[in-house]
């Protein structure tokens, strides 16, 4: 029920996205039907490549023709590579979606850990350590990050190829790009989480049973801390994305977020349009799996 | 960067104490200001940034956008302290020149986004009801977007320079002011002067200026030291990605793009003009939090 509620709640918010994304590719300078055509092509044919993709049409009319086409999942085809802009995005989303995953597990990992060694060392150098590391975290740009660990890894160590796709030494470098960037911040979190946890009653009443302190951490402390994590993983969630387009440019990596990028430069109108409405769709469902998360890890959490 | 940005009564006192020109520096604002190490340091490199950036034409001791290509891709040296670039450029001079670019799109997307961004939260914070709903829902939608994406598809439709990327960043920052000023908004007016003012017969826009606005701005100056960060980061990521400032504009991410090429040999370039970044977006972002820190009473969890 809640989730149908949530859906429905969605619906204005990708009308809305998919119009803007709509009007404003048809405001950038540059006819695509000329560029189908060639530099050689007459008047005639580039009005009938224009008749021929639809472009003639009011703009109202185009958009309400490229919903009713999305709603039977077909996205038209790309101008550039001339293939359904369905099958391309879905053949660069598995790279995506591996980048992300592979970031999201670097971030999380390394920044739990962090987090909770802090809060267990409470004011020492290691403590405040992390809070610097956490602004630093986000100050980075990732593009430079991602040259750094170029110029350390590939070039002078010779350990990591300096990008491509395939392996998971191709894996390595952007999956850190990506995954520091978040690593800070979700330290800070657990941190702040995990000494609220450790000052509750429950705890004392578990210490005072006698069980041990690795088991209050994992069981008690973590557990809870998951909850502000995962609310801030689902918020930065555009960020990630953003970084993501940085990264897979940087990497070569052939991922959507770098399709999107090229396919704007390229004025692909139906490609754009495609990729963030996918894009839009992706960021709409990890939303809603993050709420889903919630009343998997806190019982407490449920929907009316 | 949802953490929460609220206001209550003794802030208001703070605020008034740390506005008025007796006992600034020993209002309590400031000393927890300058009491945390890193906020200083913040602060200091801000402040570096902001001379870099005005004193850049004095500073430079070569032409930025002039090289002299028989002196290419050399390493740091007495002469040129970071190095010349592909062209024979003098590093320094272009990055002491990047430094004002940076500071020109930062300050003028801050602006750009503040203005709108507190005039739409005030009004769906104050008014609620149907105004809420609509800026809501803009807000919701612009978050729905990888902000990045909505930048290059603004530089796309007016074109790659300066301007553009001034709004590419400026209206990625709007969310964010309206999001927080709704917020604060919300909660001040229901404070007892709002509805003593009313009952005097003051108008709404009047008290939503005069009384509601003056009490929020403690987080609007939190938000824009973080926001101004922010934008020195997505302008600089933009010109990387070749859609914001061009080249041989010395901007601080262009250069990265054009050094990245010579990675290999020279790899300098990238790593020395990324410090600066880095550091001037380190640099607004532990003085936002020092700010917040000090602002909000509520936030001492350091």
């Amino acid at each position: 029920m809640y989730v149908a509620r949530r859906i429905f709640e969605i619906i204005p918010v990708l009308i809305a996205v998919t119009f803007i994304v709509f009007v404003s590719v048809r405001l950038v300078p540059g006819d695509p039907a000329r560029t189908i055509a060639g530099l050689e092509a007459n008047e005639v044919t580039v009005e009938a490549i224009r008749e021929d993709l639809g472009l003639d049409r009011p703009i109202l009319t185009q958009y309400f023709v490229f919903l009713g086409k999305a709603l039977t999942g077909d996205l038209g085809e790309s101008y550039y590579y001339s293939t359904p802009v369905i099958e391309e995005v879905l053949r660069r989303f598995p790279a995506t979606l591996i980048l992300a995953l592979a970031g999201l597990a670097i971030s999380v990992v390394m920044g739990m850990v962090i987090g909770t060694l802090s809060a267990v060392n409470k004011g020492t150098a290691l403590d405040r350590g992390t809070l610097v590391l956490a602004i630093a975290g986000i100050s980075m740009p990732s593009f430079w990050l991602a040259l750094v660990l170029i110029i350390v890894f590939a070039v002078n160590l010779q350990w990591l190829p300096a990008g491509g796709y395939g392996t998971w030494q191709h894996l390595v470098l952007p999956a850190l790009t990506l995954g520091l960037f978040g690593a800070g911040t979700i330290a800070r979190l657990t941190r702040s989480s995990v000494l609220e946890v450790l000052r509750q009653d429950y705890v004392r009443t578990a210490r005072s049973k006698g069980i041990s302190e690795r088991t209050i951490l994992i069981k008690h402390a973590l557990r809870n801390a998951l909850v502000p994590v995962v609310t801030v993983l689902g918020l930065q969630l555009g960020a990630f994305l953003s970084r993501a387009v940085v990264t897979e440019t940087v990497f070569g990596w052939p991922g959507i977020a770098r399709l999107t990028v090229t396919a704007v430069l390229d004025r692909d109108f139906p490609l754009i349009q495609g990729a963030v409405l996918w894009l839009a769709l992706v960021f709409i469902a990890a939303n809603l799996l993050v709420d889903l998360v919630y009343s998997v890890i806190d019982p407490r959490i449920r929907y009316a | 960067m949802a953490r929460s940005l609220t206001l209550n009564d003794n802030e208001g006192a703070a605020a008034e104490s740390a506005g008025g020109k007796r006992g600034f520096w020993r209002s309590r604002a400031v000393r927890t200001l300058l009491r945390d190490p890193w906020t200083v340091l913040g602060a200091v490199i801000v402040l570096l940034f902001v001379l870099m950036a005005i004193f850049a034409p004095w500073l430079a001791l070569y032409d930025p956008t002039l090289g002299n290509i028989l002196n290419r891709l050399q390493p740091p040296s007495a002469e040129h302290w970071f190095g010349t670039d592909g062209l024979g450029r003098d590093l320094l001079s272009r990055i002491l020149y990047g430094a004002r670019l940076s500071a020109i799109v930062g300050f003028s997307a801050v602006i750009l986004s503040g203005a709108i961004g507190v005039f739409l939260g005030a009004v769906a914070g104050y008014y609620e009801g149907w105004t809420d709903t609509v800026v809501g829902r803009a807000v919701d939608t612009m978050l729905a977007f990888p902000g990045i994406l909505l930048a290059i598809l603004v530089l796309a439709v007016l074109g790659p320079g300066l301007t553009s990327v001034v709004i590419a960043v400026g209206i990625f920052g709007i969310p964010t002011y309206a999001r927080v000023v709704r917020g604060t908004v919300l909660s001040v007016k229901r404070l007892d002067f709002v509805e003593a003012s009313l009952a005097l017969g003051n108008s709404h826009p009047k008290i939503l200026v005069r009384h509601v606005l003056r009490n929020s701005w403690a987080p609007v100056i939190v938000l824009t030291s973080l926001n101004f960060g922010t934008a020195v980061l997505t302008a600089s990521a933009l010109s990387f990605l070749g859609v914001g400032v061009q080249p041989p504009s010395p901007e601080w991410g262009a250069i990265i793009a054009e050094g990245r090429q010579y990675i290999r040999v020279a790899p300098h370039i990238t790593t020395i003009t990324g410090i600066f970044i880095f550091a001037t977006v380190l640099g607004f972002n532990l003085l936002g939090d020092g700010l917040r820190d000090a602002l909000d009473p509520r936030s001492q969890d350091r």
